[in-house]
């Protein structure tokens, strides 16, 4: 896909779900699953080994390549929220995937900071975040979201701010809250 | 759970948040009196704060980078030998590989903890250095420093380094889990002192110490990682190894050069210990990043007094 094909319509289409149209989303968001997989394929082909990228770093190339130069400032958020959310439901297609294939045992943990921890599959703890997320949304659809954007865009705080329209005071003091939620739940 | 039971919640944390020990306890209690449900809600978010790394800039530290997605090469399994050593179970993974505990295919006695560097990270640039360099680390041996025992390739190429396997337990959970006194503590730090100056004065530097690479079994440390930072790290001015926003440094226990990218010095191990000090004593971390972006990290690092432990 061009960008210059796909601005304009990707422009509408946003515009259309940042005014409460879900139908928008509904058409956007295969669109974003496609170029994301493909980002991501392209990344760990052989043509450029040693050189790949972490989920957020595709959310944002993902941007550049489908936004095209006219894309206004103000949609760069709306669009790095909606990419989030896709990002997140491509990763956790992938770890279902993967669970089922994969060979048993194996204590291995997803590291949160520390290069090294023990524990159980990364996989296992992106099902359980995803879980946790899910169940936030429900009591508390802007937080989860704002955790969303952060943790599977690879948004700033005040990115993030801005796509849920509050201050980013606010935002960080919500961020810690929920993530303190999501860590106990976890 | 509904909103308005979280937003209750949520209030209170917050509020708890910013009150020491005692306070918090009397706030709580205060604020909780009829209501233990709470009290114990807010106290678990508290807790959790506590554990988790407070700084997670974004999914490349919170979840599997896209490298993930592909698997270790089939090669790496249990029951596979690798040089010398026969892989016996994974016993970590973190964004620059993975590591099994091993042991020494001659010797049944001899185990090891065998990091194996993720395929994408293994440009031949890595693997010269990596060879200089585990020739110098092999050489510095000291009771509280996990040796280098070893280090090679694997079928695919691949590097790896054959390190002392130590069957601890990660400095803050053992002090915390042993409620130990003062004097015990300080003991243990000196003996992360005393390895870190050995390495010092073969001018090794360690580059991440945190409580999570000290590891205690029987009273007695062993730091662990020695110059593996460095060796994944890349060289200033050079591009770094490690995936766009993955760092090579623990945010709690970095200094101002480090979260900077300026140049890494002894000075920088001294930081960290510092660092480690603090949470040994206070049994909290110097700093609390709820932040989650870079530019605040290092404006508080750099320019921040961490708070006085009380």
């Amino acid at each position: 896909m061009k960008s210059a094909e796909s601005a304009v319509p990707v422009t509408a289409l946003l515009h259309a779900w940042r005014d409460g149209d879900p139908s928008a989303a509904e058409r956007l968001i295969p669109l974003l699953y496609g170029q994301l997989r493909a980002l991501a394929r392209k990344h760990l082909s052989r043509e450029s080994p040693g050189h790949t990228l972490p989920a957020t770093a595709l959310v944002h190339e993902a941007y550049l390549k489908i936004a095209g130069k006219d894309f206004e400032i103000a949609d760069r958020v709306h669009f790095l929220a909606l990419a989030s959310r896709v990002m997140r439901r491509l990763l956790i297609d992938h770890a279902r995937t993967g669970r089922r294939g994969k060979r048993g045992g194996g204590a291995v943990k997803l590291s949160l900071d520390e290069a090294v921890q023990v524990g159980r599959e990364p996989d296992e703890d992106l099902l359980a975040l995803d879980a946790a997320l899910t169940e936030m949304a429900a009591f508390d659809p802007r937080k989860a979201e704002l955790i969303e954007t952060i943790y599977f865009g690879g948004m700033t705080v005040a990115e993030a701010a801005e796509a849920a329209g509050v201050s980013e005071s606010t935002a960080a003091r919500e961020v810690r809250a929920a993530k303190a939620w999501l860590y106990a739940r976890l | 759970m509904t909103p308005e039971r979280w937003r209750q919640i949520e209030a209170l944390f917050e509020e708890a948040c910013a009150l020491d020990g005692a306070e918090r306890d009397v706030y709580l209690a205060e604020r909780c009196g009829e209501d233990p449900g709470l009290r114990q809600a807010v106290e678990e978010m508290l807790a959790a704060e506590e554990r988790a790394p407070r700084v997670l800039t974004d999914a490349a530290a919170a979840l599997p980078a896209v490298t993930h997605w592909f698997p270790a090469p089939e090669s790496i399994a249990a029951g596979a030998e690798i040089g010398d050593w026969r892989l016996i179970e994974p016993i970590g993974r973190g964004g620059m590989g993975q590591v099994w505990r091993a042991e020494r295919i001659a010797d049944f006695r001899q185990q090891a903890a065998l990091k194996i560097i993720h395929a994408h990270l293994a440009t031949p640039a890595l693997i010269e250095r990596f060879r200089a360099e585990r020739q110098m680390l092999a050489a510095l041996t000291h009771p509280h420093i996990a040796q280098v025992l070893d280090g090679g390739s694997t079928a695919e190429g691949l590097p790896f380094v054959a390190m002392e396997y130590v069957p601890g337990e990660p400095l803050d959970r053992y002090v915390r889990g042993r409620k130990a006194g003062v004097e015990e503590r300080l003991d243990l730090f000196a003996q992360v002192c005393d390895a870190v100056a050995a390495a010092h004065r073969s001018l090794i530097v360690h580059r991440d110490i945190k409580p999570a690479n000290i590891l205690v079994a029987g009273g007695q440390t062993k730091l662990l990682d020695f110059g593996i930072a460095k060796l994944l790290g890349g060289e200033p001015g050079q591009a770094a190894l490690t995936l766009p926003g993955e760092r090579m440094f623990t945010a709690e226990y970095a200094s101002p050069e480090q979260v900077c990218g300026g140049a890494i010095t002894t000075a920088s191990d001294v930081y960290s210990l510092g660092a480690v000090l603090y949470e040994l004593l206070a049994d909290r971390r110097p700093f609390d990043f709820c932040t989650a972006s870079m530019s605040e990290l290092v404006r508080q690092v750099s320019t921040v007094d961490p708070p006085p432990p009380r």
